[in-house]
């Protein structure tokens, strides 16, 4: 009995320890509910919906047919969905290799001894993040185009006797894909740069001179010291550019719209056909549910494969 | 005395004299009408409707402002006192393909106008949307004079090919405008031309186009820019599907144009077939006319064929364009037409392949910009307004106008009655006199088939075949296998199944195709002229 009233005065005194701390922060509860009822309205709901309508054939305005897991088999058995996934698996190579390549001039730029010879380059590779990507897309439709007077490539390729090597290059099935991923060439994307610079400066001046004391020279740092512990750096990169590949089909859409005969149609772009060209809205909405859970398990694995010696550390103290 | 007053006093003051006002207003008499409305046909209200243009401005495809229907909807509004007629901006697409979803999310949302223009209204093809039209079609034309076709009944102001479409239910659900065409024209450079020893364009048949583009091309000039838009391929099959007598086939209501529901029909009952001559010849003459194509053909996918369009032609690499009307205002800056013409889409004869007819009639599109009424009107209670607009747009002496400030920039080909006299004869104005209107047929229109899933699949398996990475007969096995799904799912979405069971009976009375044991060639095509 004494134990019940005891209980009874603890329950009362923590619910009113929470109301005391709800009122406290009532306010900043206020101010947060309109952004979480429009995320709730715009984010949360559609994503609902969507996994919803992959169960239904649905073209958008007319009464939905429940179909159970119908769109998924089709999904599977679709051989442009087994194309689309193949071509992603070249992209997926591409511009990872892209996207991490800044590292190497991050590291460069790291290097360099004069502060202002530094800042200079900083600024020279990030400038570029100021041209919208689809301007550099229209840039290259240009640059690709294959004839001489309006193509640069081709032009340059003829200025150097290499006229056998011109080429329409995003009208041969077995080139786009290269073409597409020579797009940006040198690469030096501003983004990765600044992120594997900013991972570079927060290496410990004590392990960078405890290197130089035991000799190592700049290649011997890079791969044993400045690598392994910029991992989380390099995750985060190559995590975004992992979701950015999977998701984004637009730049394919204006380049190639898939073709020529779907030499560079990926998942994303069949997505949007189904949907908005086939007002097929269950199957689009399969496509996009799938390369939802694909992000996922891919996202999830890289945490789980790729850790920093840093957390390792931590862990390691913790424990 | 200077009192205020308080908030008490000042909102029952108010609202007594709001109150007072509107009772005074209810028991007022009626305002009388208009003297002229009360006189006239009783129509009044806000008419809306959109054109395939926007009246009185320029934009990509419309290259000359079009002013004349806001002259004819001024002096309906003059007829009719009580009636405001409002055009809304039209529907924004680069492809007709997409205009069902436009038109559907609108019919949806209830934001449709009155009056909205369509480009094949089987795609559209929902009871609940549109109006049927054959009562009224059935109905005098008072605004057009005695005696004249139309006056009695209105439908017989068109001519029998060109009638407004009858749907599988046997009803009119739209109303042409008065005139048609293909709405696509070949530009060409004369300077090109003149270099390559060219006096003019070429005569009026694929052949003569060809031959000119083969001569073009061994002076070391790229003939001709192009996309893999079908309009080369899909015009040839419209020739050989009316060369071999299908055409009666597939349209069995007899109203001059081949829906979707009798196409499929067609496919069902095994007259429309992918493995036939008209449907593999031209995709076999199509793949040896790239070579008349800038390089590069291939990447002008249908998606982007918008973005740049034009551009060969303009820096002067190719001797012709397709598809001219896009660029009009651009090459009416960089010369004028003394330094470009323009030619309408060529024939198909039998100088080409041998399935051809000698001297074929002309083909042509129906009336570009049908005109349909909406569930929007239907609710609004407009739809007699609607049709009595229509009327009055319509009749051979408007039609003329609208006609008139097209020449030049368009291919306009009247479709009624009255108008065989209209003058248009000179280097740009002349498209119009290809046509003789009595004789002049409707193609066969073959995008009417197939979803999206099937056309892509088309695209996809040319661009194979053209890039050499497929046979024909792989390619066109392709088609032959995403076909069964479309049926299936047209059949689902329309709820024909019933039907089809009907169709699937013809088969065993169609008569066997008349192209024999023709069977898919893979020897590439070669042009007479070269063989």
């Amino acid at each position: 009995m004494s134990v019940q009233t005891s209980d009874a005065g603890l329950d009362s005194r923590l619910w009113s320890g929470r109301r005391r701390t709800l009122r406290r922060n009532l306010t900043a509860f206020l101010f947060l509910l309109p952004t979480f009822l429009f995320l709730a309205i715009f984010m949360y709901q559609p994503t609902v919906n969507v996994i919803y309508h992959t169960l239904f054939r649905w073209d958008g305005f007319s009464v939905e047919r429940f179909v159970g897991f119908k769109n998924y088999i089709t999904m599977v058995n679709d051989p442009n969905m087994h194309i689309a996934t193949r071509n992603l698996g070249w992209f997926f190579l591409g511009w990872m290799l892209q996207r991490i390549s800044p590292f190497l001039v991050a590291e460069l730029v790291f290097n360099l001894k004069r502060e202002r010879t530094k800042y200079w380059y900083r600024t020279l590779f990030v400038l570029p993040m100021v041209v919208p990507f689809l301007v550099t897309i229209m840039i290259w439709k240009f640059i690709y185009n294959p004839l001489p007077a309006i193509g640069v490539l081709n032009r340059m390729l003829g200025s150097f006797g290499l006229e056998e090597w011109q080429t329409a290059w995003l009208s041969e099935p077995s080139l786009v894909i290269l073409a597409l991923l020579l797009v940006s060439f040198p690469w030096i994307s501003g983004w990765p740069f600044m992120i594997f610079y900013a991972g570079l400066q927060q290496i410990p001046n004590e392990v960078l001179d405890a290197s130089v004391m035991d000799g190592c020279n700049v290649w011997q740092r890079m791969v044993r010291i400045d690598i392994p512990l910029m991992v989380t750096s390099i995750q985060l990169v190559a995590i975004q550019t992992m979701i950015g590949i999977i998701q984004d089909f637009a730049f394919v859409l204006i380049m190639t719209a898939g073709g020529p005969a779907k030499a560079s149609l990926v998942p994303g772009l069949l997505l949007f056909m189904a949907a908005f060209r086939g007002d097929q809205m269950g199957y689009g909405a399969t496509i996009g549910v799938t390369m939802f859970i694909a992000i996922f398990i891919l996202t999830l694995l890289s945490f789980r494969y790729t850790t920093s010696p840093f957390a390792r550390t931590r862990r390691t103290r913790e424990t | 005395m200077n009192r205020a007053l308080s908030r008490r006093q000042f909102l029952i003051g108010t609202g007594g004299l709001a109150a007072a006002g509107l009772i005074a207003a209810c028991a007022m008499p009626a305002a009388p009408m208009d003297e002229d409305g009360a006189e006239g046909s009783g129509l009044t209200g806000e008419l809306t409707i959109d054109m395939q243009y926007v009246p009185g401005k320029v934009t990509a495809d419309t290259p000359v402002a079009l002013h004349e229907i806001l002259h004819i909807a001024s002096e309906y509004e003059d007829m009719h006192p009580g009636v405001e007629v409002v055009f809304e901006e039209p529907f924004k697409a680069t492809e007709a393909m997409t205009q069902p979803t436009y038109f559907r999310a609108g019919a949806a949302a209830g934001t449709l106008p009155d009056i909205t223009f369509t480009y094949g209204l089987t795609f559209i093809y929902d009871k609940d949307t549109i109006v049927p039209t054959t009562e009224y079609l059935n109905q005098p034309n008072q605004y057009i004079p005695a005696g004249q076709p139309g006056n009695s009944r209105w439908l017989d102001q068109w001519f029998e090919d060109v009638h407004p479409i009858v749907l599988a239910d046997g009803n009119n659900y739209d109303i042409p405008v008065g005139w048609g065409g293909p709405g696509l024209v070949i530009a060409y450079n004369k300077e090109l031309f003149a270099d390559a020893g060219l006096s003019g364009p070429p005569e009026k048949t694929y052949y003569d186009y060809y031959q000119a583009c083969q001569q073009i091309l061994d002076t070391g000039m790229i003939p001709v820019e192009s996309t893999l838009l079908s309009w080369e391929w899909d015009r040839m099959v419209d020739y050989l599907v009316r060369a071999m007598g299908l055409f009666d086939l597939i349209d069995i209501n007899g109203d001059g144009f081949c829906s979707d529901v009798e196409q499929t029909r067609a496919t069902i009952a095994g007259i429309v077939r992918l493995d036939a001559p008209y449907w593999v010849e031209p995709t076999r003459i199509w793949k040896e006319v790239t070579n008349y194509y800038q390089p590069g053909y291939l990447q002008m996918a249908q998606t982007t064929s918008a973005i740049g369009y034009g551009e060969v032609f303009m820096t002067e690499q190719t001797a012709m364009v397709w598809n001219a009307n896009r660029i009009w205002p651009q090459l009416m800056e960089l010369g004028g037409t003394d330094k470009f013409g323009v030619f309408n889409l060529p024939r198909l004869t039998n100088k080409l392949t041998p399935w051809g007819e000698e001297d074929p009639t002309w083909l042509i599109a129906r009336g570009t910009e049908s005109k349909t009424v909406t569930k929007t009107a239907s609710e609004r209670g407009h739809v007699d307004l609607a049709i009595d607009f229509l009327k009055f747009m319509t009749t051979p002496a408007n039609t003329e106008r609208l006609i008139q400030e097209r020449l030049g920039t368009n291919l306009v080909l009247p479709t009624i009655k009255g108008l065989e006299d209209i003058e248009v004869d000179d280097d740009v104005k002349g498209l119009v006199s290809d046509y003789e209107a009595k004789t002049a047929k409707p193609g066969f229109s073959s995008d009417r088939i197939g979803d999206w899933h099937f056309w892509y699949e088309w695209f996809s398996a040319i661009q194979a075949y053209f890039a050499d990475d497929m046979t024909l007969e792989e390619m066109i096995q392709i088609q032959i296998d995403v076909l069964p799904t479309f049926i299936e799912n047209f059949l689902v979405d329309k709820e024909l199944h019933a039907e089809a069971a009907e169709w699937e009976k013809m088969q065993a009375d169609y008569t066997p195709p008349p192209w024999g044991d023709y069977t898919v060639p893979n020897e590439p095509f070669v042009m007479p002229f070269n063989a």
